[in-house]
Parts: structure tokens; sequence; C-alpha cells
């Protein structure tokens, strides 16, 4: 089978910005579950992404970062007519996948309410850091690819 | 749902504000355990801090008005502590009633043990705020 990589595949740039959009999003929570360690009564927030970006792609036969011959269209659709290059399909899609954020309403490990766990919630943090190193990592080598082609230096 | 760019180190900022301001009660406690004697009268009453979410920086309060819940934390409330006074038999303290002087009703065990919370609780923001401001500084250098 003939695997096409486009240099200019909006599939895999959308869906990396949606990716970089949750990782971003996911540090705000874990700070905000940080921040609020001792606050009584206080319940840790959790963003899911990953399930959902995973299912949109699979629903649409590609798999993230390679287009397997004809783009098939996504399920989702974009929110807004007016967000740029709706027309384009699927990639337009991909890049509206939003992450959701839900409450974690499990018991309290101490007597006050909270059930933030420090340990799991720096070490979560320090995962998303490093996952969003390579995310940007991985659209600057994009970005430099496709400067290369353009510029052919 | 819109991510601010700086939304992760003013939420983590909040939290080192929130501490700092534990660690100042707390440190006040400790200086005064044996003040006998405040401008209200008696013995020095020990404080506590009351932590809640929310923050008072205008990104958070907008971003609560717009149904954001990421508000970072802020202390709503300085109380005394209702504990009774402690009575430590002293004839000698121009203090003494019948020979015992009412004492701040400050545990410094607690006190101290508090005093590390919020210390730990200070580092973790310290790290969560270093990872939103690498990772705001990785963003800028995408495309260059």
């Amino acid at each position: 089978m003939k695997i096409h990589v486009s240099l200019l595949d909006t599939t895999y740039m959308n869906s990396m910005q949606s990716a970089l959009n949750a990782s971003l999003l996911r540090q705000q929570v874990y700070a905000n579950n940080i921040a609020n360690v001792n606050t009584p009564g206080y319940k840790r927030e959790q963003v899911h992404f990953d399930s959902i970006l995973q299912s949109q792609l699979a629903a649409s036969g590609q798999s993230m970062g390679i287009s397997t011959g004809v783009v098939q269209p996504l399920s989702l659709e974009a929110n807004n007519t007016r967000d740029i290059g709706t027309n384009v399909g699927s990639a337009t899609a991909l890049g509206t996948v939003s992450p959701v954020v839900t409450t974690d309403s499990s018991t309290a490990i101490g007597g006050n309410g909270n059930n933030v766990n420090v340990d799991a919630e720096m070490s979560a943090l320090a995962e998303n850091q490093v996952g969003y190193g390579a995310l940007v990592q991985d659209m600057n080598d994009q970005f430099s690819m496709l400067r290369t082609a353009i510029l052919g230096s | 749902m819109g991510v601010g760019l700086f939304d992760g180190m003013s939420i983590s900022g909040s939290g080192l504000t929130a501490n700092r301001t534990w660690l100042d009660v707390i440190a006040n406690n400790i200086a005064n355990a044996n003040t006998t004697r405040t401008p209200a009268g008696g013995p020095y009453r020990a404080e506590e801090v009351v932590f809640s979410p929310g923050s008072a920086s205008f990104s958070s309060a907008l971003g609560n008005a717009t149904g954001s819940t990421l508000q970072g934390v802020q202390v709503s409330g300085i109380v005394s502590d209702p504990a009774p006074f402690k009575l430590v038999y002293d004839p000698s303290s121009p203090d003494a009633v019948n020979g015992y002087v009412q004492m701040p009703n400050v545990n410094i065990g607690t006190e101290m043990m508090n005093m590390i919370s919020a210390t730990r609780a200070y580092e973790a923001n310290v790290t969560a705020f270093n990872a939103a401001k690498t990772m705001d500084t990785q963003s800028i250098s995408i495309g260059k």
C-alpha cells in the first residue's frame, strides 16, 4: 500500500494543535488542583482528550499523523461555520476536537472533603510538561521540513 | 473552552500567594506563643486561614464568569481559634490572677506541622508555575 504523507497535511497540523491546547488546559487543571490542595471540600478535576481524539481518528479510519490514501471525512463537525477552512472537511473537524474537564467526586483522602493527591498531581504535571515539549518539537520539525521544501535549503 | 496562555501561571501564582499568607499567619502565631497582653486585652489568640477556590485576579474572575472552573485558590478569611486559653501557674507574673496566668492558645506542635504543610504546598506551586512557564516559552518558539 502506498502511503502519502503530505507536507501540508492539515489534518495532522490540526490534531497537533488540538493536542497542544489540551496539554495547556491539562497543565492548568493540574495547577488548579495543586493550588487547592489544602482547600476544604475541593474536588480534583481531570481532563479527557486522548480518548476523544482517538475515537475520532478511528471513526475516520486514520491514525495519528499519517493519512492513508483518500482522507475520509470525520463524523465530527466544526462547531462554528466561520472557522477557517470549514470546507476542508476532515482537517477542520479534527481541529475542533475539544478536551473535556470533569470533576473527580470520589471520596476524600483526608477528613476535610478534599480528594487531591499531591503525588499523583505532581507526576501527572511532569508527564504533561514533557509531553507538551515533545508536541512542540514535533510541530517545529514539521515546520522545518515545510521551510526546507519551500526554500530548498 | 478557551485556553489562555498565561492562565497556568496565574493559577499557580494564587497558590503561592495563599500559602505565603498562611505561612505569615503561622509565623505570627509562633511569634506570639507567649504574648499575654494584647491591645484588645487578654492573651494572644491563635489565628487560622480559610482557603477557598477562586482568586482576585481579573483573568480568573473573567474565566469564572465565562464558565471556567479554573480559578486558583485564595485565602477567604483569617479566623481566630476558639480553643480555650491555657492556664499556667505562675504567681510571680504581673498578669497572674489567683496565681494563674492565661496563656495564648497557640499549639506549637500544630503550628510547626502547618508550617511544613504550607512550605511543601508552596514548593508544589512553584513547580507547577515553572512547568507553565516552560510550556509558555515553548509555545512562543513554535515555527521559529
